[in-house]
């Protein structure tokens, strides 16, 4: 009765204050509204508000005069005074300048875990990648310019985040890719659609190192990539970019297998404008890669005998195409304010080769090995209502849903099809009576429905994957210099109505500001990822070998510990934040692809099948040094580095974790009798030492030049199988023997590799650009018996017309 | 006294009704699809035109310079890293089945598909062949041949009651050099057969070592036969004992001459035939070759 009592006291206290209201709108220089801008009380900096999306905020302050500032993205932070009147309105409108004479450190505006954050409030490890490092380098296809995130690798289209992952031909990928906050990773194998992103509307790339958010979705074992649209702003704009280029030639002649360099021509473009209430943006792209790896060429001796009948493809047909169409269309309510709602569709046809591995690594580096090699016929579209409705309490409601079709038509009998329906409700408000305590919470679920004879090993060719999670996440900021957020997410799966699952994962993290521009943060997140349709279900006979499905694959968790420090830097002209952080992965019942005689009974009898191998952790460290260069007001340097230690270790090297059914007699198979170096226990394909690198450097805001250096240290360990595959092709004269030792012997040693570029701005309409990937024309390969592409040399030709009112 | 001679004739079944057939390309000069995987000896197989698993069956069977300077048979016992299964160099005029497992491994006759048979209606009295061989740990080679009408199979799975005679030789040492074996036949049944299959394996079945290697050359079949009217030599007699070969023939022994060997295919002695030659071998079973250039008659002679 007492606490009730006081409670009421408390209550009553607050509400005899006296206040007014401030509101306004803030924008830019051209009048455009800034949606998402902060404006902060600095007598007490827990009393703030954002703009909405016509960039209005309102705000309840003390009476008197009072001294308030207003920070936005790449924006000077403007400082001002109002005297508010009591239990009256004043209105101050701000309009923000552009960002040139600035001195104080900003990064742009971050949103992790649907979270609009400042930087010294994040408590994980978080990279972030600017939309115009995306157009620099002419990004086609948007894994591309995330290989040079520090700390993620991108392996033959796979990533991998500090290490978190081996390689497992992209299926059941450890890392979220979450576009516009809702997932796009294939419906039943898990795999990321690179070539599907929108990449010329990203408004900005953020990857989230470790198990960091339970806004993410559990299965984020080792990170998340967050990918965001852009809408339109006040100033209608039509964005045209054409790029015409060619490979280079291996540097090594006798790798040649073609008479011409092969071309990649393409153009996208982007449209975006407000209608009255209406956000309109409308994009796409058209793509031609006649590609750098060849047709497989069959050994004439085996061809005799056994000819190719499934990779018998000629130069045309490696061809990659590709067209993609996208839009978003929002409606701003002006009945009720705040409420916004639309809907966004993107919808792509391609074909490209899909090449597994080479034809041997003597002159075949660049040619596929036959049977290794499948064409592929993609359709695939997917179309996202979405509803939002911010409160002017500050609370805001989402509900967001999508619908994505894919249909992959590929040669050998490998198509799949599925359907996949995500829904979301999302709830966020910050609870002033509860010391702005900020919530956010929801639930969602989605929906696999596949078909494919390639999944049949579940007995159907119909297969169905179920998950339903509910979330929550709370965030507090106490005495101005500690952030601390505590989540939790509950799961639920049902695959086939026969397998179902529940599990619960946590997360936990902390910041504190321990000088000026000194954050600490410390961060455990939790991570459960259950195995994909493909994983379990995969059965097929390519050639001579099988893949075998595994019914009884059992989910992989994880758990990240990690502490990191970002520290502003100012020395003279530079400018930059410096971070560092160690973390401590674990993880449980990995996932792997391991080769074994699974089942005698079928064709081929040996082959790969998914199977849980046991517990791994991996240590490392994390180095990033961001920032620019000021020289004056017209020559700057922005620079992003990054160096990424891992050790990845097995903790159960011994543990036999799966018998064959070898005929003769049953094989074991542990860490060791599979490893090719089990020496240390270092897990396979990883690479231990990771260097990223971009310095851009602009003169005169016309010219800019810019390079990107990326380091990938020896590959410590692989799969023992890879050199059984040639000793058994040299015995087997009908094989085409399968040659990579020769090549890693000689080649692991670590690989340097610099891409750079050349940008001229003639006005604000035309710019032109010179993009050299891989300039050096170095020959690496960061997975088995796949090279990376030589250099390829582009000329970019940008139109943007912005259609001043 | 002296001791007993017994002059030892070899059993003479009333061969009139069965004709004397050979083993088809037995001396491995005539190749087919030469310089493609499904190279072989003409009329025999192995395990690259086997029903099963050919395409990532290892290549066991290889030509190889012969015993008298053309081509012999070579096999060779090799293991598929990848699963740790070992194939066994195997040739056969029949036809192979692999399995994975080498214990459901087996070759056949498949009467319906001449490609993968050998019709055969004779009953000879000996396999006789040169080899060279080079056995891994202990294992050792053999050539099986089995007479069989209907369906017939090495091992039998249940064919046993088709097969009419079975001859069977085991390579077991090293022979660095070429060496004559030969082996008669047991019959268990007078009919005619109506097919032969013959087996030559490189390894010891389902337990053969890697790397065990076999030459074979120059097998055919030896007959016993009273068809004195077109062979000279046949009507040659030899009186065996201890001490002493005769030679008898009625129309002379001029330009006959006489090798003999051992039952594991050792040249004992060899020279012209004559009515009294000194022969200080052992007792034992003998296998004495007379030729007169044209001619050669093989007799089976046991001397006590």
């Amino acid at each position: 009765m007492l606490r009730i009592l006081s409670l009421f006291f408390l209550i009553s206290f607050f509400s005899v204050g006296q206040e007014g209201t401030l509101i306004g709108k803030v924008s830019d220089e051209s009048g455009a509204p800034l949606i998402g801008a902060s404006v902060i009380y600095k007598g007490d900096i827990t009393i703030g508000a954002t703009t909405d999306l016509e960039g209005n905020y309102k705000l309840k302050l003390p009476v008197g005069k009072v001294r308030l500032i207003c920070r936005f993205t790449d924006k000077i932070t403007d400082t001002f005074n109002v005297v508010i009147p009591n239990n009256g309105f004043i209105e101050h409108d701000i309009v923000l300048k552009s960002y040139e004479e600035v001195r104080e450190l900003e990064e742009v505006q971050i949103r992790v875990g649907k979270f609009d954050k400042k930087p010294e409030d994040i408590t994980v490890s978080l990279e972030v990648i600017k939309p115009k490092l995306i157009e620099d380098k002419n990004t086609r296809s948007v894994e591309t310019i995330l290989d040079q995130t520090p700390g993620l690798n991108i392996m033959d289209g796979e990533p991998q985040i500090r290490g978190g992952s081996g390689f497992t031909f992209g299926v059941g990928s450890k890392v979220a890719v979450i576009v516009d906050d809702m997932p796009l990773l294939s419906g039943d194998a898990g795999r990321p659609e690179w070539s599907f992103i929108p990449v010329e509307n990203i408004k900005q790339i953020e990857v989230v190192k470790g198990a960091g958010s339970v806004l993410a979705g559990s299965s984020a074992l080792s990170g998340a990539i967050h990918i965001r649209t852009k809408y339109p702003s006040t100033t209608p704009k039509t964005k045209i970019n054409v790029y015409s280029g060619l490979y280079s030639f291996p540097r090594d002649t006798s790798q040649i297998w073609q008479d011409r360099p092969s071309m990649i021509n393409g153009m996208n473009f982007l449209h975006s404008r407000k209608i009255k209430n209406w956000d309109i943006v409308i994009g796409g792209n058209l793509n031609y890669d006649e590609g750098y790896i060849g047709p497989p060429r069959q050994d004439a001796f085996i061809e005799q005998s056994y000819p190719d009948t499934v990779s018998n493809f000629s130069n045309e047909q490696m061809r990659s195409r590709r067209a993609r169409l996208n839009f978003n269309i929002r409606h701003r309510s002006k009945k009720y304010r705040g409420l916004s709602y639309g809907v966004n569709g993107n919808g792509m046809i391609s074909q490209s080769p899909m090449i597994f591995a080479w034809l041997n690594d003597t002159s075949g580096l660049f040619q596929g090995y036959p049977g290794a090699v499948f064409l592929h016929e993609q359709t695939i579209a997917n179309i996202d209502p979405f509803i939002h409705f911010d409160q002017e309490t500050g609370a805001s409601h989402k509900l967001r849903g999508r619908l994505l079709y894919t249909d992959n038509n590929i040669t050998a009998n490998q198509s799949n099809n599925s359907v996949l329906y995500y829904g979301d409700y999302q709830f966020k408000r910050s609870y002033k009576n509860l010391a702005d305590l900020e919530f956010v919470g929801g639930i969602s679920s989605s929906f696999t429905d596949s078909y494919a004879e390639l999944y049949a090993g579940s007995g159907t060719p119909d297969n169905t994957l179920l998950n339903v999670s509910g979330y929550g996440q709370i965030e507090k900021k106490m005495w101005e210099i500690v952030n601390v957020s505590l989540g939790g997410r509950m799961e639920y799966y049902a695959l086939n109505d026969t397998v179902t699952a529940i599990k619960p994962i946590f997360r936990a993290g902390g910041n504190i500001k321990l000088h000026q521009e000194t954050y600490l943060r410390m961060s455990y997140g939790q991570g459960y990822r259950f195995p994909t349709i493909t994983e379990r279900f995969i059965q097929t006979g390519i050639g001579n070998f099988g893949v075998f499905p595994n019914p009884d694959l059992q989910p992989e968790t994880s758990s990240n510990s990690e502490v990191g420090i970002k520290q502003g830097v100012k020395v003279g002209p530079v400018y930059g934040y410096l971070d560092i952080a160690g973390f401590w992965q674990e993880y449980e019942n990995t996932i792997e692809y391991l080769f074994g005689f699974w089942d005698p009974n079928s064709p081929t009898g040996a082959g790969f099948k998914f199977l849980n191998t046991g517990r791994s952790r991996v240590l490392g460290i994390d180095l990033s040094f961001s920032g620019k260069v000021r020289f004056n007001k017209k020559n700057e340097m922005t620079f992003i580095t990054g160096y990424n230690y891992i050790l990845p270790k097995t903790l159960n090297p011994d543990l036999i974790y799966a018998y064959d059914s070898n005929p003769v007699e049953a094989q074991g198979y542990s860490f060791n009798n599979t490893s090719l170096n089990p020496d240390g226990n270092i897990l396979k394909y990883r690479f231990l030492h990771n260097v990223k690198a971009d310095l851009a450097y602009t003169f005169d805001d016309k010219f800019s030049i810019g390079a990107t250096v990326k380091y990938f240290s020896k590959m410590e360990n692989l799969d023992l199988v890879i050199e059984k595959f040639e000793e058994t092709t040299e015995i087997i004269n009908t094989i085409q023997n399968i040659q990579y030792m020769d090549y890693f012997e000689e080649n692991n040693n670590g690989t340097w590799i610099i891409d750079a570029r050349v940008n001229y701005t003639l006005n604000k309409k035309h710019k032109f650009a010179l993009i050299a990937a891989n300039l050096l024309n170095n020959m690496y390969s960061l997975r088995p018996l796949k090279m990376e592409a030589p250099r390829s040399v582009m000329f970019q030709y940008s139109l943007t017309i912005e259609h001043k009112k | 006294m002296e001791k007993i001679i017994i002059a030892f004739y070899l059993i003479t079944f009333a061969l009139g009704g069965f004709a004397q057939q050979q083993i088809e390309n037995g001396d491995f000069e005539a190749w087919e699809n030469q310089g493609t995987a499904e190279e072989e000896p003409v009329d025999w197989s192995s395990l690259k035109t086997a029903d099963a698993l050919a395409s990532t069956a290892p290549s066991v069977l290889s030509p190889d310079t012969g015993r008298n300077g053309g081509t012999c048979a070579r096999l060779e016992v090799k293991e598929v890293p990848l699963v740790g299964i070992k194939a066994n160099g195997l040739l056969t005029n029949g036809r192979v089945h692999a399995d994975f497992n080498p214990e459901n491994g087996y070759v056949f006759t498949d009467p319906n598909d001449p490609q993968w048979h050998t019709a055969f209606t004779s009953r000879p009295d000996s396999i006789i062949g040169w080899y060279k061989y080079e056995p891994q740990n202990g294992d050792k080679g053999k050539i099986e041949v089995v007479l069989h009408v209907s369906q017939g199979s090495l091992p039998f799975n249940g064919t046993e009651n088709n097969m009419i005679g079975r001859a069977k030789f085991e390579f077991t040492t090293q022979q660095t050099s070429w060496t004559r074996f030969s082996k008669e036949f047991n019959y268990y049944d007078p009919q005619a057969p109506e097919y032969i299959l013959t087996t030559i394996a490189s390894g010891d079945s389902t337990i053969s070592e890697t790397g065990s290697t076999l030459w074979i050359d120059d097998i055919s079949l030896v007959y016993n036969t009273s068809n004195i009217d077109e062979n000279n030599t046949e009507l040659t007699s030899i009186n065996a004992s201890s001490g002493e070969l005769r030679f008898f023939n009625s129309n002379g022994l001029s330009d006959q001459n006489y090798t003999v060997t051992n039952i594991a295919g050792q040249l004992i002695q060899q020279g012209e035939c004559k009515e009294n030659v000194l022969f200080t071998q052992p007792s034992g079973l003998y296998l004495i070759t007379i030729t007169d250039g044209l001619n050669q008659f093989t007799k089976k002679v046991y001397v006590h």
